[in-house]
């Protein structure tokens, strides 16, 4: 083999590295779920005032939490999956809250499928895990616009399913300040801290 | 001259592959299911490059100068394979108009083409290696969607997914079997070829 060739070689690596490497955030999201959550701790994206309907009918705006941590995961009443879970999750969280008396963070669980899941459904779905209204609200986009807008400021990724529903992630958003600042896993153990560290 | 005009018919019908992985209703076609996707759509654009290098003396003539042994185009190939294995380059093909480009404008060439030359340019060790590797990529990449519980793509149902794993596996079953044939009956008979000096 030629020096040429070995060049010409060692280039040609480095030409796909460097673009697998530009891809993948480093060799760290190999999946479009990761990718999101890379790309969010880098770009701290805006959000826009989503307008929303809570499970009492009432009208609330993203900025009504002002600066607190917002959590916001997607959800919708049919689902048989992670919705549950998520629900579990985030009654566990609010307890956790109540025993701390914290108010740094907030819950919001928004439902994709507000053609389905009206006020009473969404209250019917609080129903089942038991949590207070005051730490954890649970709401729809109050328009089309809202859900189309929430879903192309996330990034997130909502399919229908063979059942009538939707395959849609179960991460766990966090808005502070207007922006997306960080996408984790619901089971993520740095949940906990987060609901009592200062800044 | 109509007979030669004629001839071109392939050449044609393989860019019109390509256009139609731009135009978004055939694009969607081949991005509906993650099998059309993986198992149809990017072998067929990966063929089309292929294609044209066995067809083109003139790109022929230009790779033995560019690259006479085919390790710079083993090595772009193999890499953009890998690029173009990993689930979130898949997904995003099908929603980010950009990647589609980049799909379709590369893999025939970055890929399809730059792995046919190398083929062509290896020996038989060399080949060996390919066929191997090819065939341990078929397995991993199959087991990896069979098995996974979760949905590693954010557009493909997991559904969808194992059924790939499968197809992925069955192809990896199929090739090892005619590798077996081949093994036992193709050239590398030792009564063939390895006669002693």
């Amino acid at each position: 083999m030629s020096s040429r060739t070995a060049l010409s070689m060692a280039l040609a690596l480095c030409l796909v590295g460097g673009l697998l490497w530009q891809r993948t955030a480093g060799f760290s999201a190999f999946t479009y779920e990761t990718w999101r959550q890379s790309q969010v701790v880098r770009q701290r994206p805006p959000v826009s005032d989503w307008r929303l309907q809570d499970d009492q009918g009432k009208v609330v705006r993203l900025s009504d939490w002002g600066e607190q941590v917002l959590l916001v995961s997607f959800i919708f009443t049919r689902c048989t999956s992670v919705c549950g879970a998520l629900g579990v999750r985030y009654r566990q969280l609010q307890r956790a809250m109540e025993a701390t008396g914290s108010k740094r963070v907030r819950l919001l669980s928004v439902s994709i499928d507000p053609a389905h899941d009206t006020p009473e459904r969404l209250a019917e779905y609080r129903s089942r895990f038991g949590g207070a209204r005051t730490s954890w609200t649970i709401a729809r986009p109050a328009d089309e616009q809202t859900l189309s807008t929430l879903i192309s400021e996330t990034g997130l990724r909502v399919i229908p399913d063979r059942t009538g529903g939707f395959a849609h992630s179960d991460s766990l958003h966090w808005i502070r300040d207007g922006r997306l600042v960080r996408i984790s896993a619901w089971t993520d153990p740095a949940l906990e801290g987060l609901l009592t560290d200062a800044g | 001259m109509p007979a030669e005009r004629w001839r071109q018919w392939p050449l044609a019908l393989t860019l019109a592959f390509c256009v139609a992985g731009l135009i978004p209703v055939t694009a969607r076609l081949f991005e509906a299911s993650m099998q059309a996707h993986l198992l149809v759509q990017m072998p067929l654009l990966a063929f089309c490059g292929g294609y044209w290098v066995s067809r083109s003396e003139r790109l022929q003539a230009w790779l033995e100068r560019a690259d006479p042994s085919g390790g710079v185009a083993l090595v772009l190939g193999s890499g953009w394979l890998i690029y173009w294995m990993l689930p979130l380059n898949l997904d995003l093909a099908t929603f980010d108009p950009s990647v589609r480009l980049l799909k379709v404008l590369t893999v025939p060439v970055l890929l399809g083409a730059t792995l046919t030359w190398s083929w062509r340019q290896l020996g038989p060790v060399g080949r060996g290696v390919m066929l191997m590797e090819g065939w341990a990529i078929l397995v991993r990449l199959g087991w990896i969607y069979l098995i996974s519980p979760v949905q590693l793509c954010s557009n493909y149902l997991i559904g969808d997914q194992q059924r790939t794993g499968s197809l992925l596996l069955g192809l990896a079953l199929i090739s090892a079997a005619l590798a077996a044939i081949w093994g036992v009956f193709g050239p590398f008979r030792k009564t063939d070829r390895c006669q002693p000096e």
